[in-house]
C-alpha cells in the first residue's frame, strides 16, 4: 500500500512541498518553516485519521484511492 | 447512576474496564528537527504517529493514537508517551510542553467530516481591520514575519482566520510615511 503515499508525495510536490525520506525511511514534507512527517500508508481507521488530521492541518487534500500509480520513491531519499 | 458505576458494569470478566482509542496531539517547544530526531520520535512514540514542526514558532506537534479506558488515562498516556519519545529524541533537553488535545477517535472522525465553522477573511478584509489599502494589506501579509499564517491558500488567494489578523492588529507597530495629510495638519494646528 505505499502507492497512495506517493500520491500523496505527488500532491505535496504539486503545491510546493519538497519531499524526501529519512534514512529509515519516513516520509518528510517540507515548505517554508513548515515540516510535516508521515511513517507510511495507514492501515487501521485511527491511523488514516492521524494523517489525514496532519493533512488537513497542513493544508493539503487527500488524493484519491482510485488509480493506483508507480511506485517511484522520494526525491532525496537518504 | 455514578461514574463510577457505570465503569463497574462495563469492567469486562477479567476485571479491565474496556478500552477505547484515543487521538492524541500534543505540542511541545522545539525550535529545530531533523531527520534523525524525526526517525527517533516516529519510533518511539505509540503506533502511527505524525510530526508536524514550524520552524517560525519553534512548535513541534505529535499526532498519535492512544488506548485507554477514560480521557484523564487517555490524556495522561499521551503525555508519557511524547515526553518519552521527547527524551530520546532530544536526549540533551527535554522540551517544555505547549499544548495537548484528546478526544475519541469517533469525535474526530465527526470533526474531520463536520469541521467547525470559523470566520474566515481575505484582503479586503484585511485592509479594514488595518485601515489600509488592499495593496497595503497583501504587501504586509507577504512580507511581514510576524503576520499571521493562512489558513488555506486558495486559487484566488490566501484565507486567514479573524482573530488572528485582529491579534494581528493589535500588536502592529502601524508606522505612517510620508507627508501628513491637509486635513491632519489643520486639526494639529488648531
Amino acid at each position: 500500500m505505499t502507492d497512495w503515499m506517493n500520491k500523496v508525495a505527488d500532491e505535496a510536490r504539486r503545491q510546493g512541498f519538497g519531499v524526501g525520506q529519512t534514512p529509515k525511511g519516513n516520509w518528510r514534507f517540507s515548505k517554508g518553516g513548515d515540516t510535516w512527517t508521515a511513517p507510511g500508508t495507514p492501515t487501521t481507521p485511527a491511523e488514516w485519521l492521524v494523517l489525514i488530521g496532519t493533512l488537513r492541518e497542513m493544508g493539503l487534500d487527500m488524493p484519491s484511492q482510485g488509480d493506483d500509480q508507480g511506485d517511484d520513491q522520494g526525491d532525496d531519499q537518504g | 447512576m455514578t461514574r463510577e458505576m457505570i465503569r463497574e458494569m462495563t469492567r469486562d470478566r477479567k476485571g479491565n474496564t474496556p478500552t477505547a482509542e484515543w487521538h492524541a496531539v500534543v505540542e511541545v517547544n522545539q525550535p529545530t528537527l531533523d531527520d534523525d530526531q524525526i526517525d527517533t520520535l516516529t519510533d518511539e512514540l505509540p503506533g502511527y504517529a505524525t510530526l508536524t514542526h514550524n520552524a517560525d514558532r519553534g512548535r513541534l506537534s505529535m499526532r498519535f493514537i492512544v488506548d485507554a479506558a477514560t480521557l484523564r488515562q487517555a490524556t495522561e498516556t499521551a503525555l508519557r508517551a511524547a515526553r518519552r519519545a521527547c527524551g530520546v529524541a532530544f536526549a540533551s533537553k527535554v522540551p517544555e510542553l505547549t499544548q495537548i488535545r484528546v478526544l475519541p477517535v469517533d469525535d474526530q472522525m465527526r470533526e474531520l467530516e463536520y469541521p467547525q465553522p470559523q470566520d474566515l477573511i481575505g484582503y479586503v478584509e484585511i485592509a479594514e481591520i488595518l485601515g489600509v489599502t488592499r495593496q497595503r494589506a497583501r504587501e504586509l501579509a507577504t512580507t511581514n514575519p510576524d503576520f499571521p499564517r493562512p489558513l488555506a491558500q486558495l486559487a484566488a488567494s490566501p484565507v486567514y482566520t479573524r482573530p488572528s489578523v485582529t491579534a494581528f492588529a493589535a500588536r502592529w507597530p502601524r508606522r505612517r510615511t510620508g507627508r501628513p495629510r491637509k486635513k491632519q495638519l489643520l486639526s494639529e494646528s488648531t
